[in-house]
């Protein structure tokens, strides 16, 4: 099945542009991306081109090499897609379960912070934050872990609602069970595959919202590095050096493409079963 | 190979059947009908070579269980199968035809308009944001009419008895009940005038009263149009009670075919005896199960031999050899190389005697004035209440087994949980050895030790990830057992004791059958070692020759453990062959109650009466009319909310006082009590 | 241990032709109190607000009158009514940088980002639609596959990156097309394509989903098998399904819109509101930015109201009032 075979090349490149990517941002050390040289300024990158092989990718606006800020962009990149994806998918699927559990009153108001959340979108509420609260990295992953913990919710609750009611939940329940015991052995491992799509269908959101913040330069601040940041800074260089914008946005562009497939992959072959 | 006197071998293929009516013309002409899916591991043989024929004016009865492939063949015949399918063979139209051979644009001049289908979940065949009108115009459309639709539709649904059909017209799906989805289906069906009818299951959603509403509209209009039907089903009372002719498949082939009677009262072929014997039968006296073993062959398994061989009786070393032909005797086929003798068999008769009732005298559980009340909002935001379990009031003895019947809005289900601990009741007490259940002193997992629930639907009841042998052994980690290998020592037990193969412990719940699942979720319910189990139509979505085996499971079970039973089932047959003592439920309400044989010999409530007299019988043909039903079917009036007898608007006795007071339970006969005045 | 199950025999309240539409009210009426309260949490939290509005250059009289009329001495309570009613008269006060009405600043703005967004909106909604039924149709085969392929691609790709290539390509590169302002009418097409694209994608990802799923339902089967013609299921009983269905994410795409329409404009120099809320905010022009987020918040609010009504009305199960 030529249909078939494509698929599963596509999930490994997607994969191995995700892990190669990861992996050079671990272990590239040291400073580089922080060393200035105002006499390569803006140097064209050696691979198309350029005069100095010490920039292979380029050089931005100071003199830095721009292969070693990527590098250190996708670190800070993918750390707050991570962190932020992990905290709220864990938020949300507490405070779903919660809703399933309390039910009246709760569940109300836990349905109504969700509905909340999802009407408004992130940049908004992000904007109005970052007035008064000084942008950080910090700051941005409680950002970023707010703006996405409502669709865990939802579906833990919907999930778990329905298998309380009438399904497995309630014959184990029917046993003898502890409301614990039929959570954490019994509901959990079965909503955890729905849940991990979630997470990898979300880690791209994140990622271009904390990019879009960072490029419209309210996001993360110098000295730390991110793909969107430097993607901003890029901007008035595009005449003269358009690899400074170029470069990371390719990345970021790559790396959501790559989650994005994985994802979807994900979603087919759990939803089979 | 011993062959009966009289029979002789006729190759497969030419065999045109002839009947009595062989002057009638041929609607349809099927020959060596195969259908192939591809998949993964090599192809999946649905249909494996069918042939029959149907002529004009005949019901003829397609039946089979899960893996025969007879949805299959009818889709291929109106070539309806995606795209992947592989179909061969002919299916020859009465003017010539083959609808298989027929090009796209073809097959759509015949659909509708000369062979149409109607599927078996009829509020699902629906559109839900169309009215009904709106449905039936887009069929008056393809035929190119434009004007006095609406007159025409409303006078077809007349025909089809459903009241108020302008004002009905304006409809969504959603407000009508099953029985008038079908009968707009039905109406969608024949609008084209044609010739042949297909209905695949048309009833297997539905009620029994309704079920039989439906069947004597398909009748009624074979009848009157000469419309000749396939029906398709896996119900062998659906089949007695109005087909021609039959027609029994397993695992894609025709395992036997000829007139029904002659068919379901003289089986040739093991499988045809085998379901007729599953079937639990309502006539003179009762007739005990005889269960087959092992499930039906899904499409996708292969063997060298016959197909049934491995759950046959009577196999012999020549029966895993090869495959059996098609042989003919007069108007009679059937494949197989060992078949019965015809005069030869007679159902073995029930142990002599009803099953006693009230085994050891002492009340083990009851429920005195029992409602369950639910308060909802109807559609003008009035507050209404909807009474699923209306005042219900019995008691059951230490060992005895206790049915309750009902049809869908009876208020079984909520009886159950209630009985169950699950639903807190409204009103009114349910007393377990003397204690309240709800009570301040009453403690959920105690009783759950004591109480044991067994679902509908085995699949939703086992946990998806968890290996069929851990399910089991979860009750044990519950009360706190430790040593792992105790757990699965015991789970093996009870899981053997139950019927499942080891080779199935590993496995999770949906790489099982249907009756398998039930029999784990048995195996676990019994692992507390309850004293009362609660059955909640356990049965009902199994395949028919599954059913007994669980049945009869259930009854070896309760026997050895002394264990209540308390049985919950809208198929009488299964409650009489199981349970001493039944009630009959109608709108939350028990209206009936005694012992069972004496419910069924002597009904005395209407209710009761027209519920015993819908079901279809083996050998013996009902003359019913094709009522219409109301908005709401006679069963489904949960929530009746006057302060009268539920039943009275569709009551053929009542009389006024039946709208004013409602009727309390009396007694007519020794331990039989009914509650109707009339009665 | 109590019961497990729901203990009382009280069912949820079956929807009633009215309480959708109350519940939904409610949301939107507690979207709003959030929006009001977050904005009037910002005015205090900055510091003090006749500081923050006002300016460092303030006279004392000004900043006398501002405490006034806000009642910042006054408890929290109080001021948080005052607030309230000072919006509801429209007075969003100053623009710090201009010294303009905010309202005058804002309103100003407003035609040059609707200009965008609904040509966008519609062309994203009906191309999307087109483009997935026709990959639902297809479904499994190859153009199914590419346009499968495609949507991703647009999915993925940031809307800011794609603004930034579009200029390279043709302003830059080609210098075919001006990459700032909107004067004139080829101005339109980058920022269009760059908003467009992404969410294409989206809607055609939804509606082929939708579609497939549409499409495996028995009563298009039913139809099929009584001869009604293809083109006819499709529009007639297909699509109004799907367009129900697209209903459910046109509420979460408004907002999206207002977050793209943000970055874009700042992208192409676009002078609409988007643009205007990242200059506030770059100068710290709060009073503006506070207005820019109420308008953002509230007509988001009302957006989604309006769908969710419009849904309500055009799905007879929610019209009807289903009683479970």
């Amino acid at each position: 099945m030529t249909g078939e075979r494509r698929l599963s090349i596509s999930i490994w490149a997607a994969a191995s542009i995700l892990a190669a990517l990861s992996l050079a941002s671990i272990l590239y050390g040291g400073n580089a991306h922080e060393a200035q040289d105002l006499d390569a300024r803006c140097s064209r990158p050696y691979l198309i081109g350029g005069d100095d092989p010490r920039y292979l990718l380029g050089a931005d606006q100071l003199g830095r090499d721009l292969g070693a800020r990527t590098l250190a962009g996708i670190r800070v990149s993918y750390m707050i897609a991570l962190i932020g994806t992990a905290v709220s998918a864990v938020i949300g699927t507490l405070l779903g379960f919660l809703a399933t559990r309390m039910k009246g009153i709760v569940e109300e108001a836990i349905l109504m912070l969700v509905d909340i959340q999802a009407s408004l979108p992130f940049i908004l509420v992000a904007v109005a934050f970052l007035m008064i609260v000084k942008s950080s990295f910090l700051v941005l992953l409680v950002l970023l872990s707010l703006s996405g913990w409502g669709r865990y919710a939802r579906l833990t609750r919907s999930l778990s609602d329905s298998a309380m009611k009438d399904g497995y939940a309630l014959a184990v329940r029917a046993l003898g069970a502890s409301p614990g015991r039929v959570f954490f052995r019994h509901v959990l491992p079965n909503i955890s595959s729905a849940l991990i799509v979630n997470m990898a269908l979300q880690f791209p959101a994140i990622m271009i919202a904390e990019s879009s913040l960072s490029f419209l330069g309210i996001g993360i601040q110098p000295p730390l590095v991110s793909l969107g940041r430097l993607l901003g800074e890029g901007r008035t260089y595009l005449t003269t050096a358009w690899w400074i914008s170029v470069l990371p946005g390719a990345v970021i562009f790559a790396s959501t493409l790559a989650m994005t497939v994985v994802g979807d992959w994900m979603r087919d072959r759990l939803g089979e079963s | 190979m011993r062959m009966p006197e009289g029979l002789a071998l006729r190759s497969p293929e030419t065999e045109v059947s002839r009947g009595a009516d062989g002057e009638r013309a041929l609607a349809l002409s099927v020959r060596g009908l195969r259908v192939s899916f591809p998949a993964r591991g090599g192809a999946i043989n649905a249909v494996r070579g069918i042939s029959f024929d149907l002529r004009e004016g005949e019901i003829l009865g397609i039946v089979g269980e899960s893996g025969s492939g007879k949805s299959v063949s009818c889709k291929a015949i109106m070539n309806l199968l995606p795209r992947e399918a592989a179909v061969e063979g002919s299916a020859v139209y009465g003017d010539g035809t083959d609808l298989i051979r027929c090009g796209p644009r073809e097959i759509r001049r015949y659909r509708g308009r000369e062979i149409s289908m109607i599927f078996q979940d009829p509020m699902s065949c629906l559109n839900p944001i169309k009215t009904i009108y709106s449905h039936i115009r887009e069929i008056y459309l393809r035929d190119g009419e434009r004007i006095g639709l609406r007159s025409r539709a409303a006078g077809q649904l007349e025909q089809l008895h459903i009241p108020e059909a302008a004002k009905r017209l304006d409809a969504y799906p959603f407000q009508f009940s099953g029985g008038m989805a079908q009968r707009v289906q039905i109406a969608m069906a024949l609008a084209g005038n044609p010739r042949i009818l297909i209905a695949d299951e048309p009833t297997t959603a539905l009620d029994v009263t309704v079920q039989a509403s439906i069947l004597e509209e398909i009748r009624s209009l074979r009848d009157s149009r000469g419309l000749a039907v396939i029906l398709v089903t896996h119900d062998l009372g659906v089949v007695a009670d109005i087909c021609d002719s039959v027609a029994v498949m397993y695992h894609g082939s025709i395992v036997e075919s000829g007139p029904t009677a002659d068919v379901l009262e003289r089986p040739l072929h093991p499988y045809t005896r085998a379901l007729v014997s599953s079937v639990p039968v309502i006539g003179e006296g009762s007739v005990a199960f005889e269960a087959i073993e092992g499930d039906c062959m899904p499409a996708r398994r292969e063997v060298g031999g016959c197909d049934f061989a491995e759950r046959c009786r009577r196999a012999e070393a020549d029966c895993a050899a090869g495959k059996p032909r098609l042989h003919s005797s007069g108007d009679r086929r059937y494949a197989c190389f060992h078949p019965l003798d015809p005069e030869s068999y007679r159902r073995a008769a029930a142990p002599a005697g009803d099953r006693p009732a009230g085994i050891s005298g002492d009340e083990l559980v009851s429920a005195s004035a029992l409602s369950c009340v639910f308060e909802s909002r109807d559609e003008a935001a009035k507050r209404t209440a909807l009474r699923a379990v209306d005042s219900v009031s019995f008691a059951i003895a230490a060992g005895e087994a206790f049915g309750v019947i009902g049809e869908s809005g009876s208020g079984k289900s909520t009886l159950a949980k209630c009985m169950m601990g699950l639903l807190e009741p409204s009103s009114g007490t349910v007393l377990y050895r003397g204690r309240p259940l709800f009570g301040d002193a009453w403690d959920f997992g105690d009783y759950a030790r004591k109480v044991q629930y067994i679902f509908q639907d085995p699949l939703g009841a086992l946990d998806p990830l968890m290996s069929v042998l851990e399910q089991v052994m979860e009750p044990l980690a519950i009360r706190g057992l430790r040593s792992r290998a105790e757990m699965a020592g015991r789970a093996e037990l009870m899981l053997g004791r139950c019927g499942i193969d080891p080779s199935l412990f590993a496995r999770r719940p949906y790489g099982l059958s249907g009756g398998q699942q039930q029999r784990v979720v048995i195996a676990r319910a019994l692992m507390c070692e309850p004293e009362f189990l609660i059955c909640d139509e356990p049965v009902s979505a199994m395949d028919v020759s599954v059913q007994a085996q669980i049945l009869t499971l259930l009854q070896d079970i309760a026997a050895e453990a002394g264990m209540t039973l308390m049985f919950i089932s809208h198929n009488m047959g299964v409650v009489k062959n199981l349970c001493g003592r039944s009630a009959v439920m109608f709108a939350g309400r028990i209206v009936e109650i005694g012992e069972t044989g004496s419910i069924f010999r002597n009904p005395r409530h209407p209710y009761t009466r027209k519920l015993i007299s819908s079901i279809p019988v083996i050998g013996s043909r009902k003359e019913r009319e094709a009522r219409g039903e109301g908005p709401r079917d006679a069963a489904m009036s949960a929530g009746h909310a006057g302060p009268g007898c539920a039943y009275e608007p569709r009551c053929p006795l009542a009389v006024r006082e039946c709208r004013e007071r409602r009727p309390e339970l009396s007694a007519v006969g020794e331990g039989h009590e009914v509650a109707c005045p009339l009665a | 241990m109590k019961s497990p199950a729901p203990s009382r025999s009280r069912s949820s309240p079956a929807s009633s032709r009215y309480s959708y539409f109350l519940a939904k009210a409610a949301r939107a009426c507690g979207t709003v109190a959030a929006i009001v309260l977050l904005a009037f949490a910002l005015s205090h939290a900055s510091g003090d607000p006749a500081q923050v509005f006002l300016g460092g250059e303030a006279t004392p009289e000004a900043v006398h009158a501002f405490r006034e009329k806000w009642g910042l001495d006054k408890p929290l309570a109080v001021q948080l009514a005052r607030y309230v009613v000072l919006l509801s008269q429209g007075d969003l006060g100053k623009s710090l940088y201009t010294s303009r009405k905010v309202t005058e600043v804002i309103a100003e703005r407003i035609p040059a980002t609707l200009s965008l967004m609904i040509p966008v909106a519609f062309l994203a909604i009906s191309l999307g639609i087109l483009i997935g039924t026709a990959a639902a149709i297809r479904n499994g085969r190859l153009s199914d596959k590419a346009i499968l392929l495609g949507s991703t691609l647009g999915f993925s790709l940031p809307n800011f990156f794609l603004g930034i290539v579009l200029i390279f390509t043709f302003s830059v590169g080609l210098a075919l097309l001006p990459s700032s302002g909107n004067m004139y009418a080829r101005s339109f097409i980058m920022p269009i394509m760059t908003l467009v694209l992404a969410d294409v994608a989206v809607f055609t990802r939804f509606a082929r989903a939708s579609m497939i799923d549409i499409l495996g339902k028995y009563y298009i089967l039913s139809f099929r098998s009584l001869g009604v013609k293809e083109w006819r299921i499709l529009l007639f009983q297909a699509l109004p399904n799907a367009s129900i269905a697209l209903l459910t994410i046109s509420g979460f795409y408004i907002g999206s819109l207002v977050g793209g329409a943000i970055v874009t404009e700042t992208i192409f120099a676009w002078p609409g509101v988007g643009s205007l809320l990242i200059s506030a905010i770059r100068s710290r022009d709060f009073p503006l930015v506070q207005g820019l987020i109420l308008l953002f918040g509230l007509s988001i609010v009302a957006a989604n109201l309006a769908v969710d009504f419009l849904y309500g009305v055009i799905d007879p199960r929610v019209r009807k009032g289903v009683s479970s």
